[in-house]
């Protein structure tokens, strides 16, 4: 059994402020420049159709940019903001064995099966464990917080499922 | 109190609760935020430009914009209803989907199994209640997990429910998610409704009134003969014309340093009609074939005319006083000296 321990220290609030900020930036930047994308090509299409000015197309769409950019600043401080307010004060104790993950932390407990977890996943100084669950998306851990080194937990988890190495 | 339900067997609450957790998730909310309010100005711009550019056709396209909307919609809405009946199964991403989920709730413990996972929590864990129209979900925020109950699946009536959990734990919020939900996407469809609306007005008026005006002289600026016509003398170039009486409050002259050009007016003032009827220029100057083409050569001036014009009102007239230029004739300026 593992023992993580959870915002009681300033290093772990740090590193978890930079993880949820990185993954909110990551996610929504790749939706919204879908999403741009989309709608400057179909504005040229419509204006090239309808043999429209350019200058004006071209006009609305910076203007629709800056727009966007000002708006996606404030929206994603205030975002990571309420994220960061959300942050669990506790310890969780984790243990794994041939049927799955073992999570226990005062007043829950939880178990996952193996045939659950479609990844787990070792990136760089994070242990990422993906479940394909309703509701239960997936776990992430630093691994320098739990009380053991690194290299002995991961062997154990290999012990039950194949880790994926991401360097 | 026991009670147990497969989520395939509730198709619909099983859909809304993917879908709340979809659209409540931090990165679409960003996402959302972010592009809603662009989205509304692009579509405003892009409607009010396209449209103004003929404006005049507004009237006939609001109709045929309305049906061709509410049939999109009703296509839209059969999709949906087609995809709500899909029956929902187990896929990559998801695998208990048809897996039977039994729920304990008693000794003040909550219990939650099926054959991927279990869970075991206080009541007094569970910090919120989100209540949809087809279900409810407990929010255990510790642990950031969120299980789901359809209403059909509750042994008891969701208000014995409500009151159940909250004996157990004075603290727990109900939250109306569905009604909060719904008053949002009504906000949003409003505003979408009334910035289309707005993009038609505003369309309507930026194509009436926008239009490229010229500096012109109007007939009342020239002299009236005894015969009725209006002499024009233009002493930068030292010519003068005399135009006919029946063009009387159809044309405006512009002054440029090499050429007089004569514009046709509609209605008698400037308009999106306003159209060269011609141009009086020197004689080697140097024009566009394509587009202007000579009426006629008078001396050391020659009259050139468009050679396409796009006039929706008084084409009939306009073609009147075109074949009037004929008759108007340049004669050179003739000044004494005291």
């Amino acid at each position: 059994m593992y023992c993580y321990k959870l915002t009681d220290s300033a290093d772990f609030e740090m590193t978890y402020k930079k993880y949820i900020k990185k993954a909110l930036l990551k996610g929504s930047l790749i939706l919204v420049s879908v999403i741009n994308i989309f709608m400057f090509l179909l504005s040229i299409l419509v204006l090239k159709s309808l043999e429209l000015q350019m200058e004006i197309l071209s006009s609305i769409i910076t203007l629709t940019l800056l727009l966007e950019f000002f708006i996606f600043l404030i929206s994603y401080r205030n975002e990571c903001k309420k994220l960061l307010a959300t942050v669990p004060n506790n310890e969780v104790n984790i243990s794994f064995d041939e049927e799955g993950v073992y999570f226990e932390s005062h007043d829950i407990s939880r178990h996952v099966k193996w045939k659950a977890v479609s990844n787990a996943i070792i990136d760089k100084d994070s242990l990422r464990l993906h479940y394909k669950l309703i509701g239960l998306p997936g776990n992430f851990f630093y691994l320098k917080f739990f009380d053991v080194e690194s290299e002995e937990l991961i062997k154990d988890i290999e012990k039950y499922i194949k880790v994926r190495r991401i360097k | 109190m026991k009670f147990e339900f497969k989520p395939s067997d509730y198709n619909l609450s099983f859909r809304e609760y993917l879908k709340y957790l979809n659209i409540t998730s931090p990165v679409i909310t960003l996402y959302l935020k972010t592009i809603t309010a662009p989205t509304l100005i692009l579509a405003f711009s892009l409607i009010t430009y396209i449209l103004s550019e003929d404006y005049r056709y507004l009237p006939y396209l609001i109709p045929f914009i309305i049906i061709f909307s509410a049939l999109l919609l009703l296509l839209f809405l059969l999709i949906i209803k087609l995809r709500r009946k899909k029956a929902i199964k187990n896929t990559k991403l998801l695998c208990d989907i048809e897996s039977t989920f039994y729920f304990t709730i008693e000794d003040g413990y909550l219990i939650r199994e099926n054959e991927f996972t279990f869970l075991k929590t206080k009541l007094s864990e569970v910090k919120s209640i989100k209540l949809l129209k087809h279900g409810l979900i407990l929010s255990i925020e510790n642990a950031k997990l969120s299980p789901f109950i359809p209403k059909a699946a509750l042994p008891i009536a969701l208000e014995e429910f409500l009151s159940l959990l909250i004996n157990e734990n004075s603290s727990l919020i109900v939250l109306d998610e569905f009604k909060r939900l719904k008053k949002k996407s009504k906000r949003l469809y409003a505003i979408l409704v009334f910035t289309i609306l707005l993009s038609f007005v505003a369309s309507f008026f930026i194509g009436k009134y926008n239009f490229k005006r010229y500096p012109l002289i109007p007939n009342s600026d020239l002299i009236k003969q005894n015969d009725n016509t209006y002499l024009y003398e233009n002493e930068d170039i030292g010519i003068s014309l005399n135009f006919p009486s029946n063009w009387e409050n159809k044309f405006g002259i512009e002054e440029k340093p090499d050429r007089i050009n004569v514009y046709y007016l509609a209605n008698g003032k400037q308009s999106h009609d306003t159209t060269l009827l011609f141009s009086i220029r020197g004689l080697g100057a140097i024009f566009d074939n394509l587009t202007l083409n000579v009426i006629k050569t008078e001396g050391m001036y020659i009259f050139i005319g468009p050679t396409k014009i796009d006039l929706k009102n008084g084409l009939k007239e306009y073609i009147e006083l075109y074949n009037d230029i004929e008759k108007i004739k340049i004669k050179e300026n003739e000044y004494y000296h005291i």
